[in-house]
């Protein structure tokens, strides 16, 4: 496959006086493809979306949409000249415009249409988002999600090669956003249009995207499926962030991977190692047993929140280190019940050598001197 | 939708700034370029004063110099919290009550705007002063020992704050009417009162349009000449003009004119520092807001009368004494006081600031536009700059025009080209047109930047990326946005140029009067009889566009109280 | 779209003044000569019929004094200023010290002109006069009670405390009278007379008329004012309760000061320019002090029947290059004396 990708960043760099947003990122998106941007406040995702609209212009490196190099040294188009469409929290709809002159505007400009067919587009995308009713309408008279709609329908009326949207649903009721969310996706999908959203939310990252990208402090900490990320976290920080993940200290000898807790798996084609590593476990993955006649120390149960459908539970083992588990909701420990903690059969679970995964068994040799890339 | 006005942890807050004032980063070098020269334009006539009176070397400051500082400093302290105090006040009397004629009183107290100082002055001491009528009466009733001179310091604080709080009424009505109604409905549900929920959070929102204002009321108050010369208040001001005629010291009155300068840049710094590094861009927000609350009866009258005795000194009783010296002289057997050399005065006044007001308008536009689309340090700045010559003399603007286009003239000729640029300052109104812009962009940039500021960056970055060019968003989106800003520019340029003198009385050609030429040389002569008739048509005219300012903002009032509830339009 | 809509009614405004031929890029066809003046009372009618009798055709710009000197200067080789007429000895003495004004040969002129109303080279020359002297209000004060010798200097006297008023500094007149006491006493003596005057709590008023009003109130007792402002008053309001009194007229006479014009050098109509001099210097003194009241400066000519009824007065001579030099020790003297 040679399709030109939709948008390709290339060791892009960016920082505001001393404070770097944005470093050496780089990635390539396909047509059509979803890619949710994710990371803690202040971690750059932002600044990569004003990269590729033009609100930025970055300090070193090249970004190319649609093949088209609109970012790079000596090179810069301005933000109208991009073929990019963007969708604000806020909206951002032209308060003194009806629906369908907010539409319109996208239709007049460089990448626009004829006079005469403007109005048949502009109805087009507002049938797309189900709002072709309230075309007259003024964006005050608008609910909060109907005005979301018009925004993306907005960016999607001059056919952009890559529409950004800015923590689009942040703005919406939690009842509401789910809705929102999944008619927006459905319109996106849809229309085959290639999509980054920017977002705070886990859920919504891997809900969404094709791929999800996790950034902090400016890099790029992880770009991959969402099932990867989530089940195969590249480094300490990707598995923290998405999803809760307990650390526990672990050892791999002759293949197998033992901690506090017992034998939790084997692995495979490490047969000749035999190194510390901090095992990371999911709620999901750690089973409960009541010892109801234990003496003497062991794990015990020290919180329980209930969630509805599932109940957690935080239990502290000997060591003093805490793992958390999900329990059916009609599973309800007291705090203070002794229990026994396994990890459930059938799981591969991620290792961790300072702030990285480790997928292959490194050199024993290397194995005290490892350190890790950054703090 | 609720708003958050919390403080951003301090990186985050870089950001935010950067993201909510401009639209991008970089800015647009042909939009940046028109800023620059437009502030090289502003800055020239000041600039080739300086350097022509720093060639003669510098003089000795005069030996008063102190007292003119400090008195200039206490009455731009007393003017400024008196003009706070009567705007702020009478903006919040009249956005949340009801009371016995207020629609009319909402725009009538605009109108101390219309009144000229070289006017207000004569017709204040000689109604209020020792031997005025006020004081007649009241020794005829309490006694001959009643007798006080309000020629002081005091009397030209009250003066001045009676005649310039317009400028913090304007834009602080503006303020309170623009503010998304749900900030003050959070207030109201936390508890406050009405009194309350205004001090602690509309005027501190407001915090941006009180400080654009209060920088036009300081600005007034350093320049001004006629009251504070009136009153016997030696300002710098008064100093430039003592020197400069009294001495025949030019480059002495230049270099005190560079102090009232300095004064102007503490000023626009000040302003820069009340808005604060905090943001106000507010979006939305739904809520019934602010309504005016129908006040009962008696305080209703009360309230009435509040704004009745601020239009008294400062409209009223000088209205009313050029009408009766109108009448008077009428009855007596004098020249007429109108003739058609009047009406040509009249139509020149009108043309002059029509076209003033529109050409600072647009220029300020081009300012507000440039800085929304980015650009550094420097452009801010220079869009900074630009409001600087409000705050020059009018005579210093004048002079420095004059020797700008001289040695324009000069630099042509030295080049080969015959005669230079002739007579195009005086010979033609280039000269005051140029002269105009210069001074009166500083009050059309404040209040359209003031609308500016209320504009969503997120708005102009998505019509960018919907591919329209910035001048097209300037027409279709920035405009129509900061339309209520446009409005009051026009006006505010509109009524200072109609009454606008020094600039006038000092560029214009041959055959060319205005009605405040006029009205002047008739008034320096006291033919107080002959001026009072044309004194009160600038007073008329100068009305016109207070009243249509605010038959717009009522409609835009209208429109916000229908939108907020269904629909509008 | 409102704003457009203003912006229309503004352009519309805008095109109808400029087709109403309103004078907006300035005359069309200039006349034969172009005077600045700083002096606007009546000057219309004056050059009126000056066009009347000789032919001449006149356009007349108003102004301040100081400004249009800068005009002229910034003008330069193109400026259209045939004459220059102004209202204070000082400033005709500036103008000439700048070098903007060509010496004259005219025995006209030097016959109609006193020699101490005119400049010793020519440059300009005095056209009328007005004196700047006392007024009281006779049911306070006695003519006695005033020094007939040294008036001005004699307001300084303590008896005079709380009951005098005057102009402000930044007025012309109250630089140039003090700059005539400089003349005359030194500056030691000059400054102790305005301490004398300050230290009596003067009034200091920024409008002649408010003078006046003042002392026919009674509020203030004594005033400095110039002859003709009373004049006009009292042709409007008979009744005032006021009286001129003639200062030092046993000493070096009352303050008199000058309204005149010169030639401006970069004429290109010097000797129409100077035909409307010799005129306002003979048969146009008249018609200069119409409805004026001033004193003309041609022995030849009566002054006005208000003016001539506040008696014969000397006048103390003029020396208008002091005024012009000492004008600035004048202003720095003011403010050393405190004297607002």
């Amino acid at each position: 496959m040679t399709t030109t990708p939709a948008l390709v960043f290339e060791g892009v760099s960016k920082s505001y006086g001393a404070v770097p947003a944005a470093r050496d990122l780089d990635l390539s998106v396909h047509p059509g493809e979803m890619v949710t941007l994710i990371g803690p406040s202040g971690c750059g995702k932002s600044t990569a979306l004003r990269l590729i609209a033009g609100l930025e212009r970055p300090d070193a490196g090249r970004i190319l949409v649609a093949g088209e190099e609109v970012a790079g040294p000596g090179t810069f188009v301005n933000p109208e000249k991009r073929r990019v469409g963007l969708v604000f929290q806020d909206h951002a709809l032209f308060p003194h415009l009806t629906v369908t002159r907010n539409v319109e505007c996208g239709l007049h400009g460089a990448h626009g249409l004829p006079r005469d067919q403007r109005a048949a587009r502009a109805a087009e995308v507002l049938e797309l988002v189900r709002l072709g009713h309230l075309a007259g309408r003024y964006p005050h008279e608008l609910s909060g999600g109907e005005q979301q709609r018009v925004a993306l329908a907005r960016a999607l009326a001059p056919r952009p090669a890559v529409v950004l949207l800015d923590e689009p649903f942040s703005s919406l009721d939690e009842n509401l956003r789910a809705q929102v969310r999944t008619e927006l996706v459905g319109v996106l999908r849809e229309t085959g249009t290639t999509a980054i959203f920017v977002t705070h939310d886990q859920t919504e990252a891997l809900s969404i995207g094709d791929r999800v990208v996790v950034m902090q402090a400016g890099r790029i900490e992880q770009a991959d499926t969402p099932y990867r990320v989530f089940e195969e976290p590249a480094t300490r920080f990707v598995a923290s962030f998405m999803g809760d993940a307990d650390f526990l200290r672990a050892h791999v000898h002759h293949a197998l991977l033992t901690c506090e807790i017992g034998v939790v798996s084997t692995v495979p084609g490490w047969a000749d190692a035999d190194v510390d590593v901090d095992v990371v476990l999911r709620p999901h993955e750690v089973a409960l047993t009541q010892e109801p006649g234990r003496s003497g120390s062991g794990a015990e149960v020290v919180a329980v929140d209930y969630h509805g459908a599932f109940v957690l539970h935080t239990v502290r083992l000997e060591s003093g280190q805490t793992l958390r588990s999900w329990q059916p909701h009609s599973v309800r420990l007291p705090v203070g019940t002794p229990v026994s903690v396994s990890v459930v059969p059938g799981i591969t679970p991620t290792l961790m050598v300072g702030d990285r995964a480790m997928v292959s068994p490194p050199d024993t040799i290397a194995r005290d001197d490892h350190s890790p890339d950054h703090a | 939708m609720t708003q958050t006005l919390t403080p951003l942890p301090p990186t985050e807050r870089v950001h935010r700034s950067a993201r909510t004032r401009r639209a991008t980063s970089r800015g647009r070098p042909g939009w940046s370029a028109s800023v620059l020269l437009i502030a090289a334009a502003v800055i020239g006539p000041v600039a080739v004063v300086l350097i022509d009176v720093a060639n003669g070397g510098l003089p000795d400051w005069p030996r008063n110099l102190g007292d003119m500082v400090v008195t200039t400093l206490l009455l731009m302290a007393g003017v400024g919290v008196g003009t706070l105090v009567i705007g702020c006040g009478l903006a919040w009397l009249v956005t949340a009550y009801t009371f016995p004629l207020r629609n009319v009183l909402v725009w009538l107290l605009v109108l101390p705007l219309a009144m000229p100082a070289y006017i207000l002055g004569f017709v204040f001491l000689s109604t209020f002063d020792a031997a005025g009528p006020v004081q007649q009466w009241l020794r005829s009733v309490l006694g001959e020992g009643v007798q006080f001179s309000v020629s002081t310091l005091g009397g030209c604080v009250v003066v001045m704050s009676l005649t310039l709080y317009p400028y913090v009424y304007l834009l602080a009505r503006a303020a309170f009417a623009e503010q998304a109604p749900s900030t003050y409905d959070a207030a109201r549900t936390l508890g406050a009162g009405r009194g309350r929920a205004f001090f602690r959070v509309l005027v501190p929102l407001a915090r941006p349009s009180l400080a654009a204002g209060l920088a036009l009321v300081m600005m007034e108050v350093l320049t001004d000449f006629a009251t504070v010369q009136y009153f016997g208040v030696q300002t710098v001001s008064v100093g430039v003009y003592t020197v400069w005629k009294g001495s025949y010291d030019f480059g002495s009155a230049v270099q005190l004119a560079s102090l009232v300068m300095l004064f102007a840049v503490a000023v626009l710094a000040g302003e820069r520092l009340m808005r604060g590094r905090a943001r106000f861009t507010q979006q939305g927000g739904h809520g019934r807001g602010l309504q005016p609350e129908r006040l009962p009866a008696g305080r209703g009258l009360l309230a009435t009368a509040v704004c009745l005795l601020a239009l008294a000194a400062a409209v009223f009783v000088p209205v009313a004494r050029l009408i009766w010296w109108a009448v008077d002289h009428a009855r007596g057997d004098g020249p007429p006081a109108l003739d058609s050399g009047f009406a040509q005065a009249f139509s020149n006044s009108v043309a002059v600031a029509a076209i003033a007001s529109l050409a600072c308008v647009a220029l300020a536009l081009v300012i507000g536009h440039a800085v929304r689309l980015g650009g550094g340090r420097g452009l801010r700045a220079a869009a900074q700059l630009t409001t600087f010559g409000y705050a020059v003399p009018g005579a210093v603007i004048g002079i420095g025009t004059l020797l700008m286009f001289a040695w324009l003239d000069r630099a042509l000729e030295w080049g080969g080209i015959q005669g230079g640029t002739g007579l195009l300052v005086t010979g033609s109104v280039v000269g005051i047109l140029y002269a105009y812009a210069v001074r009166f962009l500083g009050p059309a940039y404040q209040a359209i930047d003031a609308s500016y500021q209320k504009v969503p960056a997120t708005l102009t970055q998505s019509a960018l990326s919907l591919g329209a060019r910035p001048l097209r968003v300037l027409g279709r989106v920035h405009g129509p946005l900061v339309r209520s800003g446009v409005a009051v520019a026009l006006v505010l340029v509109a009524i200072d140029a109609i009454k606008e003198l020094p600039l006038v009385l000092l560029l214009r050609p041959f055959g060319f009067t205005t009605v405040s030429v006029w009205v002047y040389q008739l008034a320096k002569e006291n033919l107080w009889g002959l001026a009072a008739l044309p004194a009160l048509v600038i007073i008329a005219l100068a009305t016109v566009p207070v009243f249509i300012l605010f038959r717009q903002v009522r409609a835009a009032d209208a429109q916000v109280r229908g939108g907020r509830s269904r629909r509008s339009r | 779209m409102r704003a457009s809509a203003l912006l229309a009614t503004g352009l519309a405004l805008v095109s109808l003044s400029a087709t109403a031929g309103c004078g907006l890029f300035g005359e069309d066809e200039p006349a034969d000569l172009q005077v600045y003046s700083a002096r606007h009372y009546g000057s219309e009618e004056v050059f009126k019929q000056f066009t009347k009798e000789t032919g001449i055709t006149v356009d007349f710009l108003g102004g301040e004094n100081a400004e249009l000197l800068e005009r002229i200067k910034a003008e330069g080789s193109d400026s259209p200023a045939d004459v220059y007429m102004t209202v204070d000895a000082g400033n005709l003495w500036n103008a000439a010290d700048q070098g903007l004004l060509e010496p004259l040969v005219s025995s006209t002129l030097d016959q109609a002109v006193p020699e101490q109303y005119r400049d010793s080279q020519d440059r300009w020359f005095g056209l009328v006069l007005r004196a700047r002297t006392v007024l009281y209000n006779p049911d306070k004060v006695s003519e006695s009670d005033l020094d007939p010798k040294d008036t001005y200097a004699g307001l300084a006297d303590p008896k005079w405390k709380g009951r005098i008023c005057m102009r402000d500094t930044s007025e012309a007149y109250t630089v140039s009278l003090v700059a005539s006491l400089i003349d005359l006493y030194g500056r030691e003596k000059a400054l102790d007379i305005v301490k004398g005057w300050v230290a009596n709590d003067v009034d200091v008023m920024a409008n002649d008329v408010l003078l006046i009003d003042a002392v026919d109130a009674g509020t203030c007792d004594v005033a400095l004012v110039n002859h003709y402002y009373l004049a006009r008053e009292l042709v409007d309001r008979p009744d005032l309760n006021v009286k001129l009194y003639w200062a030092s007229q046993e000493g070096a006479g009352t303050h008199v000061n000058l309204s005149g014009a010169g030639v401006v050098k970069t004429s290109d109509n010097k000797d129409q320019a100077q035909e409307l001099l010799e005129w306002l210097a003979t048969k146009g003194q008249d018609d200069m002090i119409e409805g004026n009241h001033e004193f003309p400066v041609n022995q030849d000519v009566q002054p006005d029947e208000v003016a001539r009824s506040f008696g014969d007065f000397k006048p103390m001579p003029i020396d208008a290059e002091a005024y012009g030099a000492l004008n600035a020790d004048a202003v720095d003297l003011l403010a050393e004396a405190d004297y607002k």
